[in-house]
């Protein structure tokens, strides 16, 4: 899954954890734990990942460079300085972007059908 | 911050045992991460269930441990240089030339005369038999390639065949077996493997153009 498409809409559909890991990156850079109490919260503890989904699925979106590290580190008062913290990158943003607008249409289509209230 | 409990320091080190599961890559890269991040995951079910929250917990963690360990393994395996090489595009022409060679060079006086005959044709017959194996895993739109392969291969053996059998029954071979030769029930498998898996990649490509 290398970053080698030109258009987002090749990457998508994305998996439910590719997606809530974008979303939770989308107006932060976190580190795992906050990644997923993120998820957490989003989604009233619906989705919980473990450890291995978690940094399976990130390394997969290192690896697409839909998100990177960041070099920042946390103040060592605060925080365990040990924690890698990872932000969306501008094409892992067009392509969470895509996906939202994909989900916006199915909506609209379940409304259409009477199948989510308008 | 707050001492964790025995529970949580515990199972903190049953986790970190469990991670070997996982290849070294990986490990080296995640293992402190996923740690963290279960000792953090830990001590919240501990908060919020105690012994039994942790117990949850663990239920939810070992398929996820289970799961993904195995498909980093199997990612590892397919990054394995080895694999990169079965898995490149021109492997099957390279083994039905080794094949071939091999094939020819059994033909030859100094192979005859030093006992190498045997040694020789099993070098042949892996030879094919990993070329079918190989095309079993190719997409079912390369199913023209295998054909054309095994019509190559074909075409030879039926030159081959003959050849050996008269070597065999005018005795200018040393070393091969006495019928039944096992050996040669092995060539003849390895052989007609090769037109079935042929027919299997013509199936699979026709299934495919239907579903599409």
């Amino acid at each position: 899954m290398a970053h080698t498409m030109t258009s987002p809409e090749e990457m998508l559909p994305l998996t439910p954890a590719i997606f809530h890991i974008l979303l939770a990156l989308a107006d932060d850079e976190r580190h795992g734990y906050s990644i997923m109490q993120h998820v957490a919260e989003t989604t009233d503890g619906q989705i919980k990942m473990g450890p291995g989904t978690l940094y399976g699925t990130i390394k997969r979106l290192l690896a697409s460079k839909l998100v990177e590290e960041s070099d920042e580190r946390p103040d060592p008062k605060l925080d365990d300085e040990r924690r890698r913290y990872y932000r969306l990158t501008p094409w892992g943003r067009r392509v969470l972007a895509a996906e939202v607008s994909r989900y916006s249409k199915m909506v609209k289509v379940a409304r259409a059908v009477g199948v989510a209230a308008a | 911050m707050e001492p964790l409990p025995k529970l949580v320091r515990v199972s903190e080190k049953i986790y970190r045992r469990l991670l070997c599961l996982y290849p070294a890559p990986h490990r080296r890269d995640y293992a402190e991460q996923m740690a963290q991040l279960f000792r953090d995951q830990c001590r919240d079910a501990w908060r919020t269930g105690h012994a039994a929250g942790l117990v949850k917990f663990w239920l939810r963690v070992l398929p996820d441990l289970g799961k993904t360990s195995a498909i980093e393994r199997i990612a590892a395996i397919e990054r394995n240089q080895l694999m990169k090489y079965i898995n490149a595009k021109s492997s099957p022409t390279v083994l039905l030339v080794v094949g071939l060679g091999f094939g020819f060079l059994s033909f030859s006086p100094f192979i005859m005369s030093h006992d190498l005959f045997l040694p020789v044709m099993i070098v042949t017959a892996l030879s094919i038999l990993s070329k079918a194996l190989v095309e079993l895993f190719r997409p079912g739109n390369e199913w023209l390639k295998i054909a054309l392969r095994t019509l190559v291969l074909m075409f030879v053996f039926a030159i081959f065949m003959p050849a050996w059998a008269k070597l065999k029954m005018t005795g200018a071979v040393s070393g091969s077996g006495m019928p039944p030769d096992p050996f040669g029930v092995f060539l003849v498998i390895s052989l007609m493997i090769n037109p079935a898996v042929a027919a299997i990649k013509f199936v699979q490509f026709l299934i495919q153009r239907r579903k599409s």
